[in-house]
């Protein structure tokens, strides 16, 4: 393969994540483009060729079909190039990669991502309903497994396989609650304590309460240019470098038998790092897909940033956390900030953005980052998409 | 609207199970009348898959016929759902999930009955037990392949 045109990120921004009832698809729309377009006056809603939307449940919570031309009259965009996808919590990515394309392509020189998410409705079995969409409707929704369940399987097996404690699957939570206290934009603020993490009721066993992400009511926005407009708009855009995408199967009987051998999520690692030229020592912070505690800790492992089996003791040793070898999850991660479906990875985005242009304040990793790896997932480790981003610096 | 609304087919997350609803309807049959888990066999290249198809995912024949499963099998992982079900379930909470292992090679999820989450554990021998669950929209009766600790 050739090596494609650079594309670059010039914008990003993000709206209050919650629980909003005081705000439909359109206020939720609104509140992040605006923001991602207040984040550089440079670029302007007349400016964006291609418009993409992804959310998955837009039709069940809104009730909202074809969402993107909604989004575009919203914001003002007048686009020759939008639909939505869907691509469960990958859905960001997904989305980011089809602009990325479109603008590699030559058919769009400018092109903004719109994630996001309006999951709480009011009757809390009808949340739980959607929540068991994320299964196959014909071979398991009908058993009433929701992502708790799902995911509390590789939990246990990573203690009987590894040894892995429930003290180090919550010892994630805690810091991804301690970030998320520095980040106003996030569902949680007041931090967490370990004893509080260990001492919380039971959601599906080895899974304590903070042990699990929540769904969230958010947005977040990213714009996306080519090398020849990126230098108009910003002098300090930060660059696409890698992308990937894992997949070994669908149904949850065929994931592969060692439930703790999470390939998806190896296989979008490995595409990505080899697409950026680089290895995991070269990662400097990343934005994971923390769905749940055991999800982080697989994912270290499979990424390349510890060994396979050690990452309860990558935890232990604060490798993971602001000093360590990779600063994981600086804007909270799931766990702290929330799960709207559809905006989680460009939210992840916008914290890399941040991070890499030493924008992002209190929660400034130092010295400033170069180098960003986002990871989102859907099915159990079983399909996964990493971006990697690197700063001005790492083009010269 | 005077009257409350039912959305049959947005919130009904149980398979079809007749003839005039799945090509698959022989897996339900075998089930529900016969206390019977099969799945599908390809006549052609003898793939046996989980779950049954009709489309042969190794050499795309849609020639296949209905073999047996195993009717025991043990716990590859589980866990005890507290919270998190959809409304029916919820109240049959807690729920022990758990992949089992077939002789065949072959894994399923299902949810294993009659069983206390501290009695549940990795390499437990499970057996099959049909379980019903809501009909259909026609009223007609639909099952579910459950399992229970085995000679429980």
């Amino acid at each position: 393969m050739s090596k494609p045109k650079r594309v670059a990120i010039v914008a990003a921004g993000i709206n209050k994540w919650g629980m909003r009832p005081d705000a439909t698809f359109r206020d939720i729309i609104s509140e992040a483009g605006k923001a991602c377009f207040d984040s550089n006056p440079k670029v302007s809603n007349k400016d964006i060729e291609g418009l993409v939307t992804s959310g998955v449940y837009p039709q069940r919570s809104g009730p909202q079909c074809h969402p993107s031309p909604v989004a575009c009259e919203v914001l003002g965009v007048k686009p020759r190039l939008f639909q939505n996808t869907d691509c469960q919590c990958q859905s960001g990515a997904v989305n980011m990669r089809i602009i990325w394309s479109a603008i590699v392509s030559g058919l769009i020189d400018v092109g903004m991502a719109v994630g996001w998410e309006r999951i709480l409705v009011p009757n809390h079995g009808e949340r739980y309903i959607n929540a068991a969409l994320a299964c196959d409707h014909d071979w398991e929704q009908g058993f009433g497994m929701t992502p708790p369940a799902l995911f509390a399987m590789p939990a246990l097996s990573h203690m009987e396989k590894y040894g892995t404690t429930e003290e180090q699957y919550a010892k994630i939570a805690v810091k991804n609650h301690t970030h998320s206290a520095k980040n106003p934009n996030a569902h949680f603020q007041k931090g967490l304590t370990l004893e509080k993490a260990l001492g919380a009721r039971t959601v599906a066993t080895p899974y304590r309460l903070f042990d699990c992400c929540v769904n969230t009511d958010g947005a977040a926005c990213a714009i996306l240019c080519s090398e020849e407009k990126a230098y108009e708009y910003t002098d300090n855009p930060i660059w696409v470098m890698g992308l990937g995408q894992g997949y070994t199967n669908w149904t949850i009987g065929n994931n592969p038998k060692d439930l703790t051998d999470w390939q998806g999520v190896r296989m979008s690692g490995e595409l990505a790092y080899k697409m950026a030229g680089i290895t995991p020592k070269d990662i400097d912070i990343a934005e994971l897909h923390d769905c749940f505690t055991a999800s982080e800790l697989i994912e270290y492992e499979e990424l390349g940033f510890c060994p396979k089996g050690e990452g309860g003791r990558w935890v232990d040793d604060g490798g993971n956390d602001y000093g360590g070898d990779v600063v994981t999850q600086p804007r909270g991660g799931l766990i702290g900030c929330g799960h709207p479906f559809g905006g989680t990875s460009i939210a992840q985005t916008h914290e890399i953005y941040l991070q890499l242009r030493g924008e992002a304040g209190e929660r400034q990793v130092e010295p400033r980052p170069n180098i960003g790896l986002a990871q989102t997932m859907s099915g159990v480790g079983t399909q996964s998409m990493v971006t990697i981003y690197g700063s001005d610096d790492t083009q010269h | 609207m005077a009257e409350q609304m039912e959305y049959y087919t947005a919130m009904d997350l149980v398979a079809q199970q007749y003839e005039d609803t799945t090509k698959l309807y022989q897996f339900y049959t075998s089930l529900r009348e016969e206390h019977k888990l099969v799945t599908t066999k390809c006549k052609d290249c003898g793939h046996v898959p989980w779950p049954p198809r009709t489309l042969c995912p190794e050499c795309l024949s849609t020639d296949y016929e209905w073999v047996d499963m195993p009717s025991t099998g043990t716990i590859a992982s589980w866990t005890a759902a507290y919270a998190g079900m959809p409304p029916e379930l919820a109240a049959r909470a807690p729920m022990v999930y758990a992949l089992v292992d077939f002789e065949n090679g072959l894994r399923m999820p299902t949810a294993i009955l009659e069983c206390a989450p501290n009695e549940a554990k990795t390499g437990m021998e499970v057996e099959l037990v049909v379980g019903d669950v809501q009909p259909d929209q026609q009223g007609r009766r639909r099952v579910a392949p459950y399992f229970k600790p085995v000679g429980r």
